[in-house]
C-alpha cells in the first residue's frame, strides 16, 4: 500500500513532467508546424471566408514610387514606360479642376467583387478566385484584350513581345493579358504585397476585410474611404483615403 | 461405346480413333508451339522498347540530362505517361483555387531538381530535360514561354542586384 | 469564233481575279505569320489603343455580312420578286465578309493558336462567348438557305429559312452592338443605342456592298439589270443611309446633352485631330451626303453614280469605324471625374495610334478572302441572279 502511494507520488511527479515538457514542446513546435505550411503553401483551396483588400492612404503618399519599383522587381515587369510595357502599378498625380489641391496615389488593379473584365472574357480566364484577388489564367487566355477595354481603371496590361527571364513564381508571357495580382505567390504563403511591403509611410495597408477584427477592418470602420468611380457599383477591393 | 461400335467396322474404327487422337495431339501441339514462339516474340520487343533508355541510340530515344536526378516524385515510367495530366491538375488547382501542395507537382519543383547543371535549364540544348524527349517526339511544349525554364538558383547569379 | 472569245477574256479575267485575291490573302497570312512571331510591337496597337485596324476591317466585314442579307430577306420574308432572284448572291456574299471578318478576328489574337480553347471554353457573360455560337450559327443558317434556294425541291423551304436569317442576323447585328454596349466605363460606348445603330448601318453598308458586286458582275458578264429594279434598289440605300445617319446623329446629339460627355464629344467632332477630320470629311461628307446626291439627283442616279455612291459608303464606313473604334479608345478613361490626371500610363492622355502595314495587310488578308469566296462561288455555282423578266 505505501509502496503504491510513494510509487504514484513520483509516478504523478512523472506525469505531471511529461505534460508539461510535451506541452512546452508543442508550444515550441506547433508554430514550426505552421510556418511549414506557410511557406510552403497551402494544401486546401482558397474560400470565401478570407476577402483581401487593401486600404490606400493618399495623405501619406510621397513624392517616391517606391510601390512601382517593389511590384516590378517581385513580378519580373521590365520597368519601361512605352506604351507596349506592362504596368502592372502606376501612381497618378492628381489635380482638382476647381480647387487646384494635389495628391498622388498608387493605381492598380481594384479587385473588385463585381469586375467588369471577368464578365466579358470570352474563355472564362479572367477570373475572380473565391478570396476576391482578380486574376488572369494566363492559359486560357487568348489575348483577345476584351478585358482591357473593360476595365474602368485601364488595369490591365498586354504583352507586346516575347519574355525572358520570368520570375519563376510568377510566369508571363506574349500575347496574354496580365494585371496587379496583389502577388498572390506571396499571400499565398503569408505574405503582404511588394507594394505594400515597400511603401516607406505605410500608406498601402493590406488585409482582410471579412475579418471585422483586423487592422484595415477597423480603419474602414472608424475612418472615411472611398472606391475609385464608386458610381459603377463594382464593390472594389481597394480603397482610397484623401481622395 | 460397344453399343455404337460394331464388329465390322471395329479394326477402321479404331485405327481411326486412334488417328483422330494423334490428329488432335498434333494440332494441340502445334498450336501450343506457336503461342509460346509469339510471346516470346512479344515479350522481346516489350523488354527492348523498355530498356531502349539503357541501349541510348538503340531505337533513336534520346539521352537525357536530368540535373540533380535522384528521387523523383513518382517513378519515371509513371511520369514518362503521366507528367502532363499531373500539370494539367496542379496548374487549375493552383492558379484558381491557390492549392500549391507544398510544390511537390509544380513545374517550378520540376525545373528546380532537371534543369541541366551545367545551364541550369531545361530546354535550349537537345538532351536537356523538357526538350530531349519532345523534341524527339515532335510533341511542341510551350510551357517556357511564359515559365522560367531555369532554377532560381541561375536566376540570382546572372542578376546583378 | 465570236462565241470563244468572251469565254476566255471571261476565263482571264476569272483567273486574274483569283491571282489577285490570292495574293492580297497570302500577303494578309504572312502579316499574321509575323504577329504571331514577334508579338504585337510590330502593330500601332499598344495598352492604350487595343483594338486598331484590323478591328476595323473586321467589324465592317461583319456588319456588312449581316447586313447584305437584308436583300435575301426583303425577297424572301417580304415577297418581293425583284429582290428574291437577288437572294443567293446575297446568301454567299453574306457567307465570305463573314469568313474573310472573322478570319481577320482571329488572327489578330494574341493567341491564335488557343482557338479550340475558345471553342471549348465558355463563359456565360461574355458576348464574344456568345458570338462564337451566333456566327457559327449563321454560317449554318445562311448555308441552309441557300440550299432551300437552288434545290428546287427545297424551294416551299425556302420562306421559313429566310426567316430564320433574318431573325439570327438581327440577333447576330445586336451581338456586335453589344459587344461596345456593355463596356460600362468607357465614355464612347456604354449606351443602348448601339445595337438598332449598328443593324441599321448594317442595312446601309450590305446594301452598297451588294451593288458594288451586283454591278461588277453584271459588267462583266455583259448583263444588264432592269433599270426599273436598279432604280427601286437605289433609293432604298438611300432611305438605309438616311436612317444610319440618323442614328449616329441621335449618338451624338444625346452624348452632348450630358455634362460629363462633352469632353468627349468635343475630341471627337471638334479638336481631337485627326478624328473630326475622318469623322466629319470622311463620314459624314463623303461617306453620306455625297452619296445621297448621287443617289437622288435627277441628273444623276444612274449605273456610274450608284457604284460610285456604294464606293463611297463603304469608304464611310471604314471612316466611321475608325472614328468609333480607334478614337473611342483615344479618349482616356474618365478615373477620377473632377480631376486633372497625369501617369505613366497614360492617364488623363490622349492615346496616339498610327496604322502600321501588318494591321492593314491583315485587314486586307479578310477582304481577301471574302473576295475569293465570292469570285470562285459564282463561278462555280449558279449565284448569278436571273432576272425575271420585265414584264414582273
Amino acid at each position: 500500500m505505501s509502496d503504491t502511494n510513494e510509487m504514484s507520488g513520483t509516478s504523478e511527479q512523472r506525469r505531471q513532467f511529461l505534460k508539461t515538457s510535451v506541452g512546452a514542446a508543442a508550444v515550441a513546435i506547433a508554430p514550426g508546424m505552421l510556418m511549414f505550411d506557410m511557406a510552403h503553401g497551402k494544401t486546401e483551396a482558397v474560400s470565401g471566408k478570407v476577402r483581401w483588400g487593401m486600404l490606400i492612404n493618399t495623405a501619406n503618399c510621397a513624392d517616391c514610387d517606391k510601390c512601382v519599383k517593389a511590384c516590378n522587381k517581385e513580378n519580373g515587369l521590365s520597368g519601361g514606360l512605352s506604351p507596349t510595357d506592362s504596368q502592372w502599378i502606376r501612381k497618378v498625380e492628381l489635380k482638382d479642376l476647381r480647387t487646384g489641391r494635389s495628391l498622388a496615389l498608387p493605381m492598380m488593379c481594384q479587385h473588385c467583387a463585381e469586375p467588369p473584365c471577368v464578365d466579358v472574357c470570352p474563355t472564362g480566364a479572367s477570373f475572380k478566385r473565391a478570396d476576391g484577388i482578380v486574376l488572369v489564367d494566363k492559359h486560357i487566355c487568348i489575348g483577345c484584350r476584351y478585358c482591357m477595354m473593360a476595365c474602368p481603371y485601364k488595369a490591365r496590361s498586354f504583352v507586346h513581345e516575347p519574355l525572358h527571364d520570368q520570375k519563376p513564381d510568377v510566369p508571363r508571357g506574349k500575347g496574354v493579358v496580365e494585371s496587379c495580382t496583389m502577388c498572390v505567390q506571396r499571400v499565398d504563403v503569408g505574405k503582404i504585397p511588394a507594394c505594400a511591403e515597400a511603401c516607406p509611410n505605410k500608406s498601402i495597408l493590406f488585409g482582410n476585410l471579412n475579418d471585422p477584427n483586423s487592422e484595415i477592418s477597423n480603419k474602414m470602420r472608424t475612418e472615411a474611404s472611398t472606391q475609385v468611380r464608386a458610381d459603377l457599383g463594382l464593390d472594389t477591393g481597394l480603397r482610397y483615403q484623401g481622395i | 461405346m460397344n453399343l455404337l461400335c460394331d464388329q465390322s467396322d471395329g479394326m477402321a474404327s479404331s485405327s481411326l480413333r486412334r488417328a483422330l487422337h494423334l490428329d488432335l495431339l498434333v494440332t494441340v501441339t502445334v498450336r501450343v508451339t506457336i503461342f509460346l514462339v509469339a510471346l516470346l516474340c512479344l515479350s522481346n520487343i516489350a523488354s527492348a522498347a523498355e530498356s531502349s533508355g539503357s541501349v541510348a541510340g538503340s531505337y533513336g530515344m534520346p539521352k537525357l540530362d536530368i540535373g540533380k536526378g535522384g528521387h523523383c516524385v513518382a517513378p519515371p515510367e509513371w511520369m514518362r505517361i503521366n507528367h502532363m495530366k499531373v500539370l494539367f491538375k496542379q496548374r487549375d488547382e493552383t492558379v484558381h483555387q491557390g492549392i500549391r501542395a507544398g510544390g511537390k507537382y509544380s513545374l517550378e519543383n520540376c525545373v528546380e531538381c532537371h534543369a541541366s547543371l551545367s545551364d541550369n535549364s531545361v530546354i535550349g540544348r537537345p538532351d536537356s530535360f523538357c526538350e530531349g524527349c519532345h523534341r524527339y517526339e515532335a510533341v511542341k511544349i510551350d510551357c517556357f514561354e511564359c515559365h522560367s525554364s531555369k532554377r532560381s538558383v541561375a536566376l540570382v547569379q546572372e542578376v546583378p542586384k | 469564233m465570236a462565241n470563244h472569245s468572251p469565254l476566255r477574256f471571261k476565263n482571264r479575267i476569272f483567273y486574274t481575279l483569283v491571282a489577285a485575291g490570292g495574293l492580297v490573302v497570302l500577303m494578309g497570312l504572312y502579316a499574321a505569320h509575323m504577329m504571331e512571331t514577334h508579338g504585337h510591337i510590330i502593330t500601332g496597337m499598344n495598352n492604350q489603343i487595343v483594338w486598331g485596324m484590323p478591328h476595323v476591317f473586321a467589324i465592317f466585314l461583319i456588319v456588312a455580312a449581316s447586313g447584305v442579307l437584308n436583300v435575301s430577306s426583303i425577297g424572301s420574308v417580304f415577297n418581293k420578286p425583284a429582290y428574291k432572284v437577288r437572294a443567293p448572291l446575297a446568301g454567299l456574299l453574306s457567307i465570305a465578309m463573314l469568313a474573310g471578318g472573322l478570319t481577320v478576328l482571329m488572327l489578330d489574337l494574341g493567341r491564335p493558336d488557343r482557338i479550340i480553347v475558345a471553342m471549348t471554353h465558355f463563359n456565360p457573360t461574355s458576348v464574344f462567348a456568345w458570338n462564337i455560337f451566333l456566327y457559327s450559327g449563321m454560317f449554318a443558317a445562311v448555308a441552309l438557305y441557300l440550299w432551300t434556294m437552288m434545290e428546287k425541291r427545297m424551294n416551299p423551304w425556302s420562306k421559313p429559312a429566310g426567316l430564320l436569317v433574318f431573325v439570327w442576323r438581327f440577333v447576330l447585328t445586336t451581338g456586335t452592338g453589344v459587344i461596345f454596349s456593355f463596356l460600362v466605363a468607357r465614355q464612347a460606348y456604354g449606351t443602348a443605342i448601339l445595337p438598332p445603330m449598328f443593324i441599321v448601318i448594317s442595312f446601309a453598308w450590305g446594301m452598297a456592298v451588294f451593288h458594288v458586286v451586283q454591278s461588277s458582275i453584271y459588267e462583266w458578264n455583259k448583263k444588264l439589270l432592269d433599270p426599273y429594279v436598279q432604280k427601286r434598289m437605289k433609293n432604298l440605300m438611300g432611305v438605309l443611309v438616311i436612317a444610319a445617319l440618323y442614328f449616329v446623329a441621335a449618338y451624338h446629339l444625346t452624348n452632348l446633352y450630358f455634362a460629363k460627355q462633352i469632353g468627349f464629344e468635343r475630341f471627337i467632332l471638334l479638336d481631337g485631330g485627326v478624328y473630326p477630320l475622318v469623322f466629319w470629311v470622311g463620314y459624314v461628307l463623303l461617306g453620306n451626303l455625297l452619296p445621297l446626291l448621287l443617289i437622288y439627283h435627277p441628273a444623276l442616279g444612274k449605273s456610274k453614280s450608284i457604284v460610285s455612291a456604294s464606293l463611297l459608303i463603304i469608304l464611310g464606313g471604314f471612316c466611321f469605324l475608325y472614328v468609333f473604334i480607334i478614337g473611342g479608345q483615344a479618349f482616356p478613361l474618365s478615373i477620377f471625374p473632377g480631376y486633372e490626371v497625369t501617369s505613366s500610363f497614360g492617364d488623363g492622355a490622349i492615346g496616339h495610334y498610327q496604322p502600321s502595314l501588318p494591321e492593314i495587310m491583315l485587314g486586307l488578308g479578310g477582304v481577301g478572302i471574302a473576295f475569293l469566296i465570292t469570285t470562285i462561288g459564282i463561278r462555280v455555282l449558279d449565284f448569278v441572279p436571273h432576272e425575271l423578266p420585265k414584264s414582273t
